[in-house]
């Protein structure tokens, strides 16, 4: 069968079969399947759970409004087979008010994602263990990302015109029966909170602690609610409520050209804004078909490195710091500067640059560029060195992190984690190696795992990776080519100033191209990249225009973070903070 | 069948009726082709050559906006010839291009650079000198012309000789030195000048009004309606920051304005911004005007009409919205407690009123804008279309001019239209009564020896025209019938003389001429002395129907019109006067009378946006919103209820006129409660039975009209 042919439930076992047979062909490194929604589940569970299929990592779920078409929604789910590197997308049409079947019971992290789906649009899936909003509070009205909600400027209900606005009441009568407006105003927090703890409410009941630590904590990493579940100090279970610092960044990129839209993707992973810049432009380089030069790659490369190292400093300090190392914090931030000062000279910010463009780079590396790097090349390895005599043998760092947070690889697989920590498991998974993207594969660097899968191996991996980037930053200064730094089509790129003097289309689309925005084919694309806190990619949804139809962010950390509940059980709660140190997450991406 | 022609373009098939534009049809598919001279409201011209495309059987691509489609016709447009084409086409348009667009009006909604940017080559080989020319060049005092940008699509002599037939821009010389000028000392005077604005697909034509004064996404756009005359031609208004509006451009209602707007309408947006807008209510202490509280402001207004009693008169306003005047009267039969409400305060001839309303109840002026078009004879009794109601004079020179139609021109001075008519009847001004009772005659061949102040000839030349008529327009202006003498008996002839067409097949549409943006409307929601809102005769049933409505019963007793106050003013008959929206001590006629009145008064309060002539004379001076600043609807002369929206807010303390009423009513202790505008039209649509039915949002972005079928 080919691959677009609509997968229905009867015919699963067929479709599952020709994807084995794929499997070992060219063909089958990248698939692309349609399936009517009620052949989702068992087509999943047959991809899964087939040993010659063997996709056990789930991706992303996300949706698609496709407004004034019905179906409405299409859903996709993007799945690898992890270590052999396949990949397989299901996408999915689903009419307003229908319901697809979970698959929490084939991928944990879909319960997350599903979640997201929901509150963004609307659709629901059926058997799902916990239907709730995730990143929206709980009076929420309406699901953000459908193409109809409001973007503003909404009417303001008062007592005057209180029955004139349907929504509110609508809202009100079905979520909380017999509350008036007054009252519902001032419980607004209140139901807030406790919608985000719905699942802990249980113990409560059951005469446990039930504790909140954050939102505002110094050392939850960020914005981020745990509710945890104690027996006296052990921890027996705990859940997540996120979402704090979600700002519609997804949505506003939908109403921005994609120059405008790259400015705002430097604040979802934002210790590493490089890296989400060339994320982002690398699926709209695919759907415009355009290859860039040999010394944009190599400066996007090593521009790539140092945000990667300049991230791992931040964890380490943060990591150390929260544990009561403060002196690694300072270290860790000092060194860090330098890198600022990389950036800064390079762009002019420190660090929301918006370097790395559609079509290559902003601009070629400023003069004095390369001794900059070469010389935290020459001051920081020794450093490094440093750090690792203050903690990789100290006693207290071994008691705080040896043991702490254990994740099996099953499960780090089931939930969707990758990066540092699936290779703390001893998984050598890195995606510069299995999918290379912008000249990678000529750079040598090796993939550094751990044994335990705990907080001290997940330590001991960054650490080695912070080396190896080295050594690729050491390579990219070294081999760097001449030529461009960019592509040269000007309905793309801006044409040089000095053109601007003498030439009319240069002015013209000098003009239209930051103010109109360059077109964009019609489709959609992904491409996968190596974050420092695993597997990151944009999925762009084009629909020929000049605007971003959809900016997916596929969030490692988002993934990730669903599996804490599972690492911290049995553990006390001041080891929570050493969990989520190790798990390294940016609420920028989680929440977006 | 016969009319129809199937064709093929870019392996798709349609079928459009015969005489179709190649270019036409391809839109109809969906697929674009580049454009510069063609236009759809303007015959093809082929000179820019843009949009060639390759049609199977011609040996050399042809333009597709002068091509008619043919039965089999094979067109491609998406091969690599003709993108070459295309790109080639720009190059050549792009080398004399000055590079201009940064300081440039139209960057940013400019065809020729959009059109570059889809299909033009991205970088120039061009080295030379461009061909220079002086600019800019004023070609009037609202036109800017820049000769350099000029790509010579020629559109803008185009629109002045087939559209507007004021030919006053035109093309000099040939060839390589074409250029675009106007006649050695007359300026660009056209009415219309404007519109070449609009049609230039660069920034060759600008607007010295506009000029320099936003980038067009800087600019919000909000769908509204032009507040100068009776047409209410459809434009957007165009704001920066939502707070300063900088230009008016066309909306095309294609029944009401057809796309084009005239002069006066368009360049009129400054006034929104005048540093000289009221900002602060003033009331006069002392003998002079100080700024005061709006609540000492509205007290003080309240308690000097209060005073009054019955002796209190309100005069509402041509420009102002229905919601505005709606509230208004209510406010003043309700709250204030008299009838003595109106729209104008000129003199109307006695009946006159009377048998306006008998017109437009009854359902004998009940004919629309685009009637003009679809007749074969044109009848304009009493108006110059041309000063009074523009955009309708561009309706019937294409009429005439393409369609065949014949016009009879009735008109006391020989106006523009005069040439276009074939019967010219300059009838004297007062004998309209007369005038219209000898055509009347005529037509059933009783022609009298001279009627109006016209020979029997003219009269019957006239009656001929019409006996040959299969659908008639009759437009008759509204003064004829309310303030010329004798307007009941006018009324009466042109109702036999329709009577009579109609009787021998003719099929006859009657149009009201009215020239006030919303005097239709101010009329419809009651600012009538003699009736109550919706054309209910004032006497005791429709009093108890109106109390029913309103729950509160105005007065029983019909009112004093406008120049009744006038008079009354005087000999201490009329002691105070609320003035909305109207500036009558300016009045072109009757200034002398009616500011001497106005002295006379105990009491005047006005509210408007500036400080008028009448307003220096007022003891209370309210700051009112512009049509710009607030939402509503306005009524034009066909009866078309429009809606206006808000495109910036209020300036300074000034507060829209609605809002004015409501804390007026408030504070004189009514209880006037309306959430929004929506609810006001839709008491406004409970009351008059006209507006029934109608909703703020039923009515659409094209208006809806109101109709009474005869």
């Amino acid at each position: 069968m080919n691959n677009n042919e609509l997968i229905t439930r009867d015919t699963v076992p067929e479709a599952a079969r020709s994807v084995a047979e794929k499997a070992g062909t060219p063909e089958g490194r990248e698939m692309f399947l349609r399936a009517d929604k009620d052949a989702i589940l068992p087509l999943c569970r047959a991809l899964h759970d087939d040993p010659a299929l063997k996709y056990n990592f789930l991706s992303d779920i996300t949706a698609v409004d496709l407004y004034k078409q019905e179906p409405r929604f299409e859903i996709v789910y993007r799945m690898y087979s992890i270590p052999d590197g396949r990949r397989l997308w299901i996408k999915t049409a689903v009419p307003t008010g229908e319901e697809v079947e979970t698959v929490t019971s084939v991928w944990k992290n879909a319960d997350w994602l599903e979640r997201e789906v929901y509150d963004m649009f609307g659709a629901r899936f059926t058997n799902h263990p916990d239907l709730r909003r995730i990143l929206m509070p709980a009076n929420w009205i309406g699901h953000p990302l459908r193409k109809d909600h409001p973007l503003g400027n909404e009417e303001v209900q008062f007592t005057i015109n209180k029955d004139d606005i349907v929504p509110q009441t609508a809202f009100l009568n079905e979520h909380f029966e017999g509350m008036d407006f007054a009252e519902y105003v001032e419980r607004g927090d209140e139901i807030n909170t406790f919608y985000g703890a719905a699942n802990m409410r249980k113990y409560e009941q059951e005469g446990r602690i039930v504790l909140n630590m954050g939102p505002q904590h110094p050392s939850t990493h960020g914005v981020l609610r745990v509710i945890l579940a104690l027996e006296g100090e052990t921890i027996i279970d705990a859940d997540q409520d996120i979402g704090y610092i979600h700002t519609g960044i997804e949505k506003t990129a939908e109403s921005l050209i994609y120059q405008q839209a790259l400015t705002l993707t430097d604040r979802m992973d934002y210790v590493a804004p490089l890296m989400n810049n060339f994320a982002y432009v690398l699926p709209i380089e695919k759907l415009l078909g355009v290859e860039i030069p040999p010394r944009g790659q190599f400066l996007r490369v090593m521009l790539n490195e140092l945000s990667r190292i300049g991230s791992h400093l931040i964890w380490l300090g943060t990591h150390a710091l929260e544990l009561g190392a403060v002196s690694i914090f300072l270290y860790g931030f000092r060194d860090r500067e330098i890198l600022l000062d990389i950036f800064e000279l390079l762009s002019g910010q420190r660090m929301m640059t918006s370097w790395i463009n559609v079509g290559g780079l902003r601009d070629d590396i400023p003069e004095g560029f390369t001794d900059l790097v070469r010389y935290f090349l020459d001051v920081f390895p020794s450093r490094l060195d440093d750090y690792h005599a203050l903690l990789t043998k100290n006693p207290i760092w071994l008691e705080r992190t040896k043991g702490i947070g254990y994740l099996s690889r099953e499960d780090a697989l089931n939930y969707g984690v990758s990066g540092p920590i699936l290779r703390a498991t001893g998984l050598a998974w890195d995606v510069r190696k299995v999918w290379p993207y912008s000249a990678y594969e000529e750079f040598e660097f090796d993939i550094p795992t751990g044994e335990n899968s705990d907080v001290y191996d997940r330590y001991l991996v960054r650490m080695e990776e912070i080396r190896q980037s080295l050594r690729i930053v050491e390579q990219a200064l070294s081999k760097l080519p001449e030529g461009n730094y960019r592509i040269e089509d000007y309905k793309i790129v801006l044409p040089p100033r000095q053109r601007l003097d003498v030439s009319m289309e240069a002015l013209i689309h000098h003009f239209l191209v930051p103010t109109h925005g360059f077109f964009v084919p019609a489709g959609d694309a992904y491409v996968s990249t190596e974050s420092p806190r695993g597997e990151m990619g944009f999925y762009i949804v084009s629909d020929g225009g000049t605007k971003p139809y959809r900016m997916r962010m596929r969030s490692p950390s988002f993934s990730t973070l669903q599996s804490l509940p599972l690492m911290s059980k049995g553990h006390l709660v001041a080891d929570v903070v050493a969990i989520l140190g190790s798990v390294d997450m940016i609420m920028g991406e989680v929440d977006r | 069948m016969a009319d129809e022609v199937n064709l093929t373009i870019d392996g798709r098939q349609i079928t459009v009726p015969k005489g179709t534009l190649v270019i036409e049809a391809a839109k109809k598919l969906g697929i674009e082709i580049p454009i510069f001279c063609y236009h759809p409201k303007m015959e093809p011209v082929g000179a820019c050559r843009q949009c060639l495309v390759e049609i199977e059987g011609f040996p050399k691509p042809q333009v597709s906006c002068s091509t008619r489609v043919a039965d089999g016709m094979v067109v491609r447009t998406n091969t690599p010839e003709v993108k070459q084409m295309w790109e080639i086409v720009l190059e050549f348009l792009l080398i004399n291009h000055p590079l201009d667009c940064p300081v440039c009006d139209r960057g940013g909604e400019c065809p020729l650079q959009d059109n570059t940017f889809r299909y033009g080559p991205p970088d120039s080989r061009f080295e030379h000198e461009k061909r220079h020319f002086e600019k800019p060049v004023a070609l009037s005092s609202l036109v800017v012309l820049d000769r350099e940008r000029c790509i010579l699509c020629f559109r803008c002599v185009r629109f002045q000789r087939e559209i507007a037939d004021q030919p006053d821009i035109q093309v000099f010389n040939r060839g390589y030195g074409d250029y675009i000028g106007i006649f050695p000392g007359r300026p660009f005077d056209s009415n219309f000048s404007g519109n070449t604005i609009e049609l230039c697909p660069v920034g060759a034509l600008l607007s010295s009004v506009f000029r320099f004064r936003a980038r067009p996404w800087e600019m919000t756009s909000t769908e509204s309606i032009c507040p100068n005359c009776g047409v209410g031609c459809n434009i957007r208004v165009n704001a920066r920051n939502f707070r300063r509006v900088v230009r008016y451009l066309s909306r095309d209602n294609p029944e009401v304005d057809g796309g084009w707007l005239c002069d006066r309408g368009r360049f009129d947006s400054t006034f929104i911004n005048d540093p000289e807008r009221l900002t602060k209510p003033l009331v006069r202490r002392n003998g002079e005007l100080r700024e005061a509280t709006w609540e000492e402001a509205l007290e003080a207004a309240v308690d000097g009409m209060k005073a009054a009693g019955l002796r209190a008169a309100g005069i509402g306003s041509a420009n102002r919205t229905n919601e505005q005047n709606y509230l208004f009267q209510k406010f003043m039969r309700l709250v204030i407690g008299t009838n003595n409400i109106d729209y104008t305060m000129e003199p109307m001839a006695p009946g006159g009123t009377d048998a306006l309303v008998a017109g437009l109840t009854s359902g004998f002026f009940s004919g629309s804008i685009r009637d003009v078009a679809s007749s074969d004879v044109i009848v304009s009794f009493g108006s110059d279309i041309s000063q009074e109601l523009p955009v309708l004079d561009l309706w019937i020179k294409k009429a005439v001019r393409k369609n065949g139609s014949k016009l009879i021109f009735a008109y006391p001075l020989r106006a523009e239209l005069a040439k276009y008519a074939s019967s010219f009847l300059p009838y004297s001004y007062g004998k309209e009564a007369g005038f219209a009772a000898g055509l009347a005659a005529a037509f059933v061949g009783k022609a009298p020896e001279q009627a109006g102040g016209l020979s029997g000839d003219e009269i019957e030349s006239a009656a001929k025209i019409l006996s040959e008529a299969k659908i008639v327009a009759l437009l008759v202006s509204r003064s004829v019938i309310e303030s010329a003498p004798d307007g009941m008996e006018t009324y009466r002839a042109l109702e036999s003389l329709v009577g009579t067409l109609e009787a021998r097949g003719a099929r006859v549409q009657v149009m009201l001429l009215v020239d006030g943006a919303n005097t239709q409307g101010g009329m419809d929601v009651g600012l009538l002395p003699g009736y109550y809102p919706g054309y209910r005769k004032i006497d005791e049933s429709s009093c108890s129907e109106i109390a029913e409505l309103w729950g509160a019963e105005p007065p029983p007793e019909p009112g004093l019109t406008g120049w009744d106050v006038v008079r009354e003013a005087r000999n201490g008959g009329v002691l105070a006067l609320w003035v909305m929206g109207q500036d009558p001590a300016r009045d072109l006629v009757r200034a002398k009378e009616i500011a001497e009145a106005l002295g006379k008064l105990d009491f005047l309060v006005v509210q408007d946006y500036f400080l008028t002539e009448t307003a220096r004379m007022a003891n209370v001076v309210l700051p009112s919103c512009t049509f710009a600043e607030t939402k509503g609807t306005f009524t034009n002369t066909e009866r078309r209820v429009q809606r206006i929206n808000q495109a910036i807010y209020p300036m300074s303390d000034s507060d829209s006129d609605t809002d004015i009423i409501l804390k007026a009513a408030f504070t004189a202790g009514a209880q006037f409660e309306y959430g929004r505008i929506e609810s006001i039209f839709e008491e406004i649509a409970r009351v008059v039975p006209q507006y029934g039915g109608l909703t703020f949002d039923s009515i659409g972005p094209f208006g809806r009209q109101w109709e009474v079928r005869r």
